[in-house]
């Protein structure tokens, strides 16, 4: 699985596809200050980035992966 | 290229050049329905078979011309001069995709700005809110393509100098803007994977198309996000990049220029003119030394944060690049007065109106110099045809997108005001007029004595400064390629239609030439036997085998223009079986094999009915319903697979069925009950000879007669129509495995090889495929068994039959010296039978020409032909004489 739920971390893991997206809605939605580990990602659809800079949870940990971690910071720090 | 390729494009020849007909039938009746009916057609099919390959810029073009013709059918859009004029450049940008993937295989990227903006042209004569694929975003890109606002500025100002400093040393820089569609999740996109492929990123941005709502409300599958991005990567590589979606995206290259915008406070208190004034000084005498160190100590003295040291950073940086470029200090130092940033777009023109790029200049010059030069020959033209008035409005546009070089609303309106007079004309005079006014200047435009007045006239906010990429492509040599006509150039189609008739006529006139030649070695025996001349006949000996080589090439040469690939047969097999196994309610799955085997176009009629009634028999007695298939341990689904080959000169064709195969003991019962065999035959028959009696005439299984089978024409019907094109079948069935029919034909059957042979002193031929060997018998060797005379052959009993009972010629076959009878074995229906005559003579080919007429109901011969001297040669059909 490429999402993994815990109490008030959610850890995005390796290949995260389109339908993650509408778990980690969910997700968020029912955990309004959840925070996101994104260490393992390699990749994320758009989909769940998209829901990502519509909640702003607070992010734990960046991915690893260098062209990854340029697109979400710039989309995901900026004010 | 493969062959599916091959085909699009010459179809998508012949839908080019009709839909060009089509366009200019409807310039002469406009309002004709059945026109645009089929006009539309035409279109709708041509993108649909694009469709089939990766030709988005192509599909493109035509789902908008297809758009537009729809709404002209449904008469919700008039039909115009002006949707005729693009849809004949949209055709003709069509023709020019089309050789290029003729000539390369694919679509170069270049062409998606084209593409792109023959769409929105197209679609920006459909009525608003027809458009219902359009999205915000186009017409968003199409808006604001004329003045791109970049935030450029808003980025740091480090970031912007090493962008600059790279720029200057060749790099492009290119400003992405991609806007994904808003379903586009629902078509397997990924938008951020999608920016992620871009190379030389610099710069990226990620935003909402709209401020984000409530998390409860958000539908996370409505993709709301635009992706901006700044890369050094070539503007062809992104347009590659993003050619799947022209709509979504928009690419403008970036002139280092634009980067330089000094930001901060301009609230610094003082004016500097002071230091403006100097620096200008220190600049007009060329002190560059002195310049910097007067901005540098004016940098020290001011706050950073101020728009005044940003502007005095960005000279220095200026002052280190490129410390000849001073129009460009000049203009950063005169911006301190008004602590605005310069306009770039003035400047930039200003330096290549002053010749700062000498060589480009001159090129440009050269280029716009050929261009009038060809307007004018346009212009020039005599011809008084229905679409002059397009041709001078094409004119003056081209004309107009080389005014902005030289600016000038004064030559704009004059080019206006000539264009509406030609037309109103109907004369090229006016325009012709325009360009003698006002050529010379443009041309002048490029020579340095032109500076002064065009650095103070120059209306070019953007062209220069952030050329957009798409215009400057468009108005460029590109788009004057473009507007070529396709009747400009010659055609180059590769493939000739020819009607059928043509290709008989020329396999008739090699027959007669084989005929011809054949007469060469008649000739030679008569010299060599008649006159005595040896030599003479040598000689003729060597030319016919000169002129039999190139007749049998030439022959070849036809016989490969009438092979046609049997897929033309098979490709309504996959209906037929579908439709059939439908009714009978079974699950058949076909396969097809070797589609690309050729054969001659006649064999390939014949073996249509045949191969219909075979596929419908195996359909119906062969494989099973779904039920009893899985109670006979088989998968549910049976297979039919139908196979070509080729095997040496003949074609294979085999059907083959994992059905219940054919029972020889039921076969042989039902034979028996319908009287096709009698009590002792029922007997002795193996299984295989069994089997084979359903080709048998009058033969029928099945108890009750299906609309598919079952009436008892059947298998006689598909053998008799495989025999009479030289063609065998036969057949191998297991029961319960399943049942093989092998068709053979010949590849051709336009030359036959013979044998001659003599009767009663008349000479027949006897097609060679059926000889198997010619013997000598001794009268001695021959015994009667009751009527019959036979003979035995290595081991085993061979009938014998006269030549000229069969023939019913009252006369005894006559033997040899050595009182032996010449024996001609054939094989018939797996049997070989000694068919005695007087004498063998050669084997010649032949052309064989069916009996017609009269002579067409003689049953016993399967043509004639003309043998070299001249003599008429009946050639046997040995199996209906048999």
């Amino acid at each position: 699985m490429a999402i993994e739920f815990q109490e008030k971390t959610v850890l995005l893991k390796g290949c995260v596809g389109v339908e993650e997206a509408e778990l980690l809605l969910e997700w968020l939605q029912k955990t309004p200050c959840g925070q996101v580990d994104l260490t393992a990602c390699t990749h994320l659809h758009a989909a769940n980035l998209q829901v990502l800079m519509a909640a702003r949870p607070t992010v734990l940990a960046w991915p690893k992966e260098a062209a990854l971690l340029a697109w979400l910071t710039s989309s995901l720090q900026s004010t | 290229m493969n062959p599916l390729l091959d085909q699009f494009i010459s179809e998508a020849r012949d839908f080019q050049q009709s839909i060009g007909e089509k366009l200019m039938q409807l310039e002469s009746e406009p309002g004709s329905r059945a026109l645009i009916g089929e006009l539309f057609r035409m279109v709708h099919t041509l993108k649909g078979n694009s469709g089939l390959f990766e030709f988005p810029e192509m599909t493109g073009v035509l789902h908008a011309g297809e758009d537009v013709l729809d709404a002209v059918r449904d008469g919700r859009v008039p039909y115009g001069r002006a949707l005729a004029d693009l849809l004949l450049e949209a055709m003709d940008f069509v023709l020019l995709l089309l050789d290029e993937i003729e000539g390369v295989g694919s679509i170069g990227v270049e062409h998606v700005a084209s593409s792109a903006r023959l769409a929105r042209n197209l679609r920006s004569l459909l009525p608003a809110g027809a458009d219902e694929a359009g999205n915000p975003v186009d017409s968003g890109a199409a808006a604001s393509v004329g003045a791109p606002e970049l935030p450029l500025a808003s980025m740091p100002e480090e970031r912007r100098m090493e962008w600059y400093r790279a720029a200057l040393s060749g790099d492009a820089l290119s400003w992405v803007e991609y806007a994904p569609d808003a379903e586009c999740f629902f078509k397997g996109e990924d938008p951020l994977y999608q920016v992620g492929q871009v190379p030389g990123v610099v710069w990226r941005d990620v935003s909402a198309r709209k401020p984000w709502p409530e998390l409860a409300e958000l539908d996370a599958y409505h993709c709301q996000l635009v992706f901006r991005l700044l890369s050094t990567a070539e503007p062809a590589a992104l347009h590659e990049l993003f050619r799947y979606m022209p709509h979504e995206t928009r690419i403008i290259a970036i002139s280092p220029l634009a980067l330089l915008v000094p930001v901060g406070d301009p609230d610094g208190g003082a004016v500097y003119e002071d230091f403006v004034a100097d620096a200008i000084a220190l600049l007009d005498n060329g002190d560059l030394a002195g310049l910097e160190r007067t901005t540098r100590c004016m940098l020290e003295f001011s706050a950073p944060k101020l728009w005044l040291a940003s502007a005095l950073r960005w000279l220095l940086l200026i002052l280190e690049l490129e410390p000849g470029n001073s129009l460009v200090l000049r203009a950063l130092i005169e911006s301190l007065r008004t602590l605005t940033t310069p306009c770039w777009g003035d400047v930039a023109a200003g330096r290549r109106a002053a010749g700062g790029d000498g060589g480009q200049s001159t090129a440009d010059g050269a280029a716009l110099a050929e261009i009038l030069a060809a307007q004018r020959e346009i212009l020039a033209l005599q011809d008084d045809v229905a679409w002059r008035g397009g041709r001078l409005k094409a004119v003056a546009a081209t004309l107009a997108a080389c005014c902005p070089r030289m600016g000038g609303d004064r030559r704009h309106d004059a080019l206006e005001h000539a264009l509406e007079q030609s037309l109103a004309e109907n004369k090229a005079a006016p325009l012709l007029g325009w360009l003698d006014e006002y050529g010379p200047a443009l041309l002048a435009g490029f020579t340095p004595a032109a500076t002064v007045d065009a650095r103070s006239s120059m209306p070019e906010p953007v062209g220069a400064a952030l050329a957009p990429d798409m215009p400057t492509r468009v108005e460029g040599p590109e788009g004057l390629r473009l507007g070529r006509r396709s009747d400009d150039v010659p055609g180059t189609a590769k493939t000739l239609k020819v009607d059928q008739t043509k290709i008989d006529r020329l396999m008739n006139l090699i027959g007669e030439m084989v005929v011809a030649k054949n007469s060469l070695p008649y000739l030679a025996a008569r010299a060599e036997s008649q006159y005595g001349v040896r030599d003479l006949a040598r000689e003729i000996k060597t030319q016919y085998a000169v002129v039999n080589r190139i007749a049998e090439e030439m022959q070849d040469a036809i016989m490969q223009v009438r092979m046609m690939p049997v897929s033309f047969i098979f490709q309504r097999f996959p209906r037929l079986v579908r439709d059939t196994s439908r009714k009978l309610g079974k699950e058949v799955n076909l396969v097809l094999e070797g589609e690309a085997t050729e054969v001659d176009k006649n064999i390939v009629e014949a073996l249509a009915d045949p191969m219909i009634h075979i596929v419908r028999n195996s359909l119906d007695h062969g494989i099973e319903l779904p039920a009893l298939r899985l109670a006979a341990g088989k998968p549910a689904e049976g297979k039919l697979t139908i196979r070509a080959s080729q095997a040496a000169d003949r074609v294979l064709i085999e059907i083959i069925d994992d059905g219940k195969g054919i029972d020889p003991q039921h076969i042989k019962k039902k034979a028996y009950e319908k009287g096709v065999i009698d009590e002792a035959t029922l007997e002795r028959i193996t299984d295989q000879e069994a089997v084979n009696l359903i080709f048998a005439a009058g033969f029928s299984t099945v108890e009750t007669v299906s609309d598919l089978s079952g009436r008892g024409v059947g298998m006689d019907v598909v053998r008799n129509a495989m025999e009479k094109v030289g063609g065998t079948v036969s057949i191998e069935s297991e029961k319960g495995k399943g049942t093989l029919l092998r068709l053979s034909l010949p590849l051709s059957m336009a030359v036959s090889n013979v044998m001659i042979v003599e009767s009663d002193q008349q000479i027949f031929g006897v097609p060679m495929d059926m000889v198997v060997e010619t013997v000598r018998v001794p009268r001695a060797a021959i015994r009667h068994i009751k009527q019959h005379q036979t003979t035995v052959l290595r081991g085993s009993i061979v009938p014998l039959l006269s030549l000229n009972a069969l023939l019913a010629i009252n006369q005894e076959q006559r033997p040899n010296e050595d009182d032996e009878f010449a024996a001609l074995v054939i094989r018939h229906q797996g049997e070989n039978i000694g068919i005695v005559v007087d004498d063998f003579r050669e084997t010649v080919d032949i052309i064989l020409k069916p009996l017609v007429g009269i002579l067409g109901g003689l049953a016993g011969y399967s043509g004639s032909a003309l043998l070299g001297d001249g003599t008429v040669l009946m050639v046997l059909n040995p199996r209906e004489l048999t």
